[in-house]
């Protein structure tokens, strides 16, 4: 699949994690995406962690490297009018343009919606901000941790006698960046029909709320508030529980009764199958301590991989609780060649994860390194824009590119 | 004009019928298969109160959220003319996603191979826990399985502590959103071959991208992360602060050393705010302890989007942790008309999460509530299919198909 989207030219202008999630998803399938950063020090990514040898600089950010893969690179100052010509003239021979610039600034640039429309009547325009266009927050400030809080992920997170706890990672912008990338390829499919340009805007507060079903939804259904429940999954399947074992911890997830009957049976005690406490959901909801309490005796002599492979062997949902090293030495993922090597002039041998999912029996396949920064630039304003060697020099000692 | 994508829909719980309602937004025919004997066992999930009521698969909140835009039949797909008129669907339709595992759906006959007999344009994406490959293929997962084999698990929580799951099963709305994707780039490449396609989407290995930052971390520097709680590793002060009423709780960053700045004037530059080492996030790092407990006592007495408002004003990151009920009333939400109120029967009028993205000038709208069970078994087999009024009472009468569910 690694050619499925060949056809579909990206002006890409965004920074940090979102936006730049959202074009390597269409880059490493195939779409043509040209990254354009500023002169200097680039986007703000390049100095995100984690960087190699623990050494910041414009070309040592591991992440980085992971969110730019199958990608060119232009610099241009977008501040000067030349700079904003050559965008335009990039845009207009693209598909499709997406950023992620907190709102107002695109305009301010010069990129506004009646120069865009000039530039390319036909533009898919995809918009990633933290809390969209409009609305009393919309020049909020917004951190992972604020991002979850008011996307409602953190209220029911964690020990009910402790704060509320946020999830670890940046998962937001990740989420913000699939929707974008799903909702610029419906745009691109609905151009020919529309014959105008199409504005798309995702908001990371919207795209976390979106995700969340176990709240608000079931608040308006039956005023039911979730409340923290710590190492237990609460609503409606009491038996979603992390619990401790030999070498660390497991995920118990036997949520329907019948892998909770399969599970006691493992652990030795088949005579609670029967026990009324453990025979309805509402039941196995009031009694989970005990349920657990009766597991434990059993887990804490057993190691985190035989409890996975005995369990899945019997149809109960099950895991070990992995590290990210274990994650990356899972033999499953071996197996299925998961994991990609890419060589990088200063990272050497870059281990990343692969486009997330294949044609069906074949392999991945190798995607490019993330680009240098400017590393295109000359090849890119030559084929796109016919300059000449001399004019990208002219471009580079005033500093436009 | 495009001509609408027609979906058949295969799945059950919430990732993959998530995955189609994304793709019944944005305005294609969703078709959602249900069996007689075998209900979507979603529609069991999340409800509250009275166990006994009439119709209670018609009132999960979690179910009629994932599966407004779709039309829904029940078909027996044990039955050999219940897998004939499947076929007849696939025949007639874009794409399939099915979340049923490799070994069932070869059981059933309907795996890729025989479904390219009938449809040789068809996209099919499957999407089991662990992928349709190598040796735990047939291994089994809910949202909080794929999330902690992704590593997920393992670095949330309170520092020190255990590990902890994800609040909402974060698994099922992003291998939603990856099966949403694969579907699209399934569809520009089978327009590019002018042939089908079969895609593997592991729910893990969409998941690994969230957790890139932790898995590089050991790629590339041998780092095991492990949970930070509501710390960061680089700012401070950042956490979780208690406020007033019922379990409020208000989230602050301090981002930069400007914030800082900023954070000291709103609070009136208190003597503990003017030890010159809090100027920089290493020293404010270092002095995380004592910072927390005065936050803690400035943020108590007030409430959680009173703090919020007022260091937004000044430039300073905090949000409000909204409960439920809150994300419900939320003001910005709100101004953004976000939350969509939808009427639908058996179930009454209730909210819902809104679209993403927001599209314009054709905004996705939402032109069908979730389906009852077998709602539109005579529009399916009579409009779409063709078949006569006699054969689908037959049908009927063989519970081949059916609106009345076989209940767990």
């Amino acid at each position: 699949m690694k050619h499925a989207l060949s056809g579909i030219r990206v002006v890409d202008l965004t920074h940090y994690i979102a936006g730049p999630y959202c074009t390597k998803l269409l880059a490493d399938y195939g779409a043509e995406v040209l990254k354009i950063e500023k002169p200097g020090q680039g986007e703000g990514g390049r100095g995100l962690p984690p960087f190699f040898a623990d050494q910041p600089g414009v070309e040592r950010s591991g992440l980085f490297s992971f969110l730019n893969t199958n990608k060119q690179d232009l610099t241009l100052d977008l501040k000067t009018d030349r700079g904003r010509e050559i965008a335009l003239a990039l845009v207009g021979q693209a598909d499709v343009l997406v950023e992620n610039f907190r709102p107002g600034v695109l305009d301010r640039l010069g990129f506004t919606a009646e120069a865009l429309e000039q530039a390319n009547p036909h533009l898919v325009h995809t918009s990633i901000s933290n809390f969209g266009s409009s609305g009393p927050y919309r020049d909020y400030r917004m951190t992972d941790g604020v991002a979850y809080a008011l996307g409602g992920w953190t209220y029911p997170m964690g020990e009910l006698d402790r704060p509320p706890v946020q999830p670890g990672g940046a998962f937001g912008q990740y989420i913000a960046g699939l929707y974008a990338a799903i909702g610029t390829l419906q745009a691109v499919r609905d151009r020919e029909s529309l014959n105008a340009v199409q504005h798309l805007e995702v908001s990371i507060q919207e795209a976390l709320v979106a995700t969340t079903l176990y709240d608000f939804v079931a608040f308006s259904y039956s005023g039911f508030i979730r409340q923290r429940s710590g190492r237990q999954f609460h609503l409606g399947y009491p038996n979603l529980v992390t619990l401790p074992c030999a070498d660390g911890y497991v995920g118990i997830h036997a949520g329907l009764p019948h892998q909770i009957y399969a599970l006691l049976k493992m652990v030795g005690r088949p005579d609670l199958a029967n026990d009324p406490r453990f025979q309805t959901v509402a039941t196995l909801g009031a009694n989970a301590q005990e349920l657990h309490a009766a597991l434990l005796p059993w887990l804490k002599d057993q190691k985190k991989e035989d409890i996975y492979h005995a369990a899945q062997a019997r149809g109960i949902p099950a895991c070990p609780i992995p590290s990210p090293k274990e994650v990356v030495e899972w033999v499953h993922l071996k197996e299925r060649g998961h994991f990609l090597e890419i060589a990088h002039p200063e990272g050497g041998t870059l281990k990343i994860p692969g486009p997330p999912f294949r044609e069906y029996g074949k392999p991945l396949w190798p995607l490019t390194r993330a680009p240098l920064l400017g590393e295109h630039t000359q090849e890119v304003l030559g084929k796109k824009l016919g300059y000449a060697a001399a004019d990208v020099r002219q471009l580079r000692a005033e500093g436009i590119v | 004009m495009t001509k609408p994508l027609r979906i058949v829909d295969l799945t059950n719980g919430w990732a993959g019928p998530m995955a189609t309602c994304l793709l019944g937004d944005f305005g294609a025919q969703v078709i959602k298969v249900e069996s007689p004997s075998h209900m979507d066992w979603w529609r069991g999930s999340g409800l509250q109160g009275s166990p006994d009521g009439p119709k209670l698969y018609e009132q999960s909140p979690t179910f009629n959220t994932v599966n407004r835009n779709k039309i829904g039949i029940a078909l027996e797909l044990t039955h050999p003319r219940g897998r004939e008129l499947f076929k007849e669907l696939i025949r007639v339709s874009d794409v399939l996603v099915a979340n049923y595992p490799p070994r069932i759906l070869r059981k059933l006959g309907i795996d890729f191979d025989a479904l390219l007999a009938v449809n040789p344009k068809l996209v099919m994406v499957t999407l089991p826990a662990f992928g349709n490959t190598g040796p735990e293929s047939e291994y089994v997962g809910f949202g909080c399985t794929t999330e902690a084999m992704a590593g997920i698990t393992g670095v949330s929580g309170y520092a020190g502590g255990p590990p902890q799951m994800v609040s909402n099963a974060i698994g099922d709305p992003v291998s939603a959103l990856n099966a949403c994707f694969a579907s699209l780039v399934g569809m520009f490449e089978q327009e590019r071959r002018g042939a089908g396609i079969s895609v593997d989407l592991s729910h893990v290995e969409g998941l690994l991208p969230l957790n890139a930052e932790a898995l590089l971390d050991y790629t590339v520097n041998d780092r095991v992360q492990e949970p930070i709680g509501n710390r960061h590793r680089t700012m401070a002060p950042h956490g979780c602060y208690p406020c007033a009423g019922d379990d409020g709780w208000v989230f602050i960053s301090i981002a930069s050393d400007a914030e800082w700045e900023k954070f000291c004037q709103v609070l009136g530059q208190p003597a503990w705010t003017q030890k010159e080492e809090l100027a920089t996030a290493v020293g404010r790092k270092a002095a995380e302890n004592a910072l927390d407990e005065h936050l803690a006592a400035w943020t108590k007495d007030q409430e959680h989007t009173a703090v919020m408002e007022q260091l937004q004003q000044a430039g300073v990151t905090a949000g409000a942790v909204l409960s439920g009920p809150e994300v419900m009333s939320d003001a910005h939400l709100a101004a953004r008309e976000f939350l969509l109120a939808i009427d639908r029967e058996e179930a009454g009028m209730h909210l819902y999460p809104g679209f993403v993205p927001a599209f314009h000038p054709k905004p996705s709208e939402v032109h069908h509530p979730a389906p009852c069970f077998g709602e539109h078994n005579a529009k399916v087999f009579g409009d779409i299919l063709g078949l006569a009024e006699e054969e689908i009472q037959q049908l009927e009468s063989e519970r081949i198909i059916s609106q009345e569910p076989v209940l767990p």
